[in-house]
């Protein structure tokens, strides 16, 4: 009476893949068509990326990606909230967690690369949306089409005087009203060497709001 | 003279052998105990056809091991933190000490029996297997077939482009 894996019952296929970690539940979900429809089942109705995103992604890291600046409340509420959100959102959040550890890894590898057709020496990079940022030696900033940098679609998001020091980008939203109509901005902060700090919209690039931060940062200035 | 009685409960498997288990032991069962609790005073085993005597065997000495350790409430809380606690050394020898084979009967048992904590730590056991592979190894380790067509992969590979083999 030997039991092989396609023998059990479905159920407890359940069981052994909501233990997987993200990666490798993506992973699983490609060996066979009996469990991407059990891992489809566990995205929509358990919450398996939530469960993902809690277990793998530190929490001050969590709030981060998401932009979600709750009120200071107990683990509990929290979860709660957080379960109010759809299941593809997760798994976003998840994704994004780990296109930041790609973008690490790219760090190393883009330290000295240069395009001709891009302007000069990258000096920060950023990732968003799967939109990579760059900032140049000669102080331009370009939004890229895609992380892989195979379309050379280019736009150039604002231009500084010189060498772009530093980049932030952020998403920013206050409750989950906001997140689930998607309202939230995304920012792309640049600081250069002319001591000048820009501030575009990825999101609405002629927002009043963006007008507003800008304003702040003139008088900073 | 007074003599304590342990209560026994029968327990009848896949080649009819009988087996004798505490009562103390079979709490473990979770939704089986009201079941066995009745079948207490009777001397006819209950037959379980479903399960063989090794898996059983396994089961018994797993429970006696555990006897102590009783299961964390069961709330959300607990339920979202499930996958991070850590098997330990015994029981990852214990349940991969036969082979695959064995371990997938003894699953299905402690399904059957309704086992959470063995149920739990086997599943995890075969998680392990099953992180950090690409799919192509994952179908060999298990001796699964692939049944997609190249359109299909590919469509799942897609939809989560952030996930590198």
């Amino acid at each position: 009476m030997e039991v092989f894996i396609s023998d059990i019952p479905e159920e407890i296929h359940m069981f052994i893949l909501s233990r997987l970690d993200g990666q490798s539940l993506v992973r699983a979900k490609r060996t066979c068509k009996m469990w991407a429809c059990l891992i489809e089942n566990l995205e929509k109705f358990f919450g398996i990326w939530l469960m993902c995103c809690l277990n793998e992604i530190p929490l001050f890291m969590l709030t981060e990606i998401m932009g979600y600046n709750q009120k200071k409340t107990d683990h509990k509420s929290l979860i709660k909230s957080y379960k109010q959100l759809p299941w593809i959102f997760w798994r976003e959040i998840y994704a994004e967690y780990k296109r930041a550890f790609t973008i690490e890894w790219a760090k190393m590898k883009m330290a000295d690369l240069y395009y001709d057709q891009a302007h000069s020496v990258v000096t920060s990079l950023a990732i968003k949306d799967g939109k990579l940022l760059t900032g140049h030696e000669d102080g331009s900033v370009f939004c890229w089409k895609n992380v892989a940098m195979e379309g050379l679609d280019l736009k150039l998001v604002h231009k500084h005087q010189r060498r772009v020091t530093c980049m932030a980008v952020t998403t920013t939203c206050t409750d989950v009203s906001e997140l689930l109509s998607s309202k939230c901005h995304t920012l792309i902060v640049t600081g250069s060497q002319d001591y000048g700090v820009f501030v575009s919209d990825m999101t609405k690039p002629n927002s009043t709001e963006l007008d507003y931060y800008n304003l702040q940062i003139n008088s900073v200035r | 003279m007074y003599k304590k009685i342990v209560p026994q409960i029968k327990l009848e498997t896949y080649e009819k052998e009988v087996f004798e288990i505490d009562l103390d032991i079979a709490k473990k069962f979770g939704k089986l105990v009201p079941v066995l609790q009745e079948l207490l005073n009777d001397d006819k085993p209950l037959t379980i056809k479903t399960i063989n005597s090794g898996t059983l065997k396994k089961i018994i000495t797993w429970c006696t091991y555990h006897k102590g350790r009783s299961p964390p409430p069961e709330d959300d809380d607990n339920r979202m933190k499930h996958s991070t606690e850590e098997v330990s050394s015994w029981d990852d020898k214990f349940l991969q000490e036969d082979g695959q084979a064995a371990l997938f009967d003894l699953i299905s048992a402690a399904h059957t029996l309704d086992i959470d904590g063995l149920l739990d730590v086997a599943c995890k056991v075969v998680a392990t297997m099953i992180k950090g592979k690409a799919p192509e190894e994952i179908r060999k380790v298990f001796n699964i077939k692939n049944d997609f067509t190249q359109q299909e992969e590919d469509q799942v590979r897609k939809e989560n482009d952030w996930c590198e083999d």
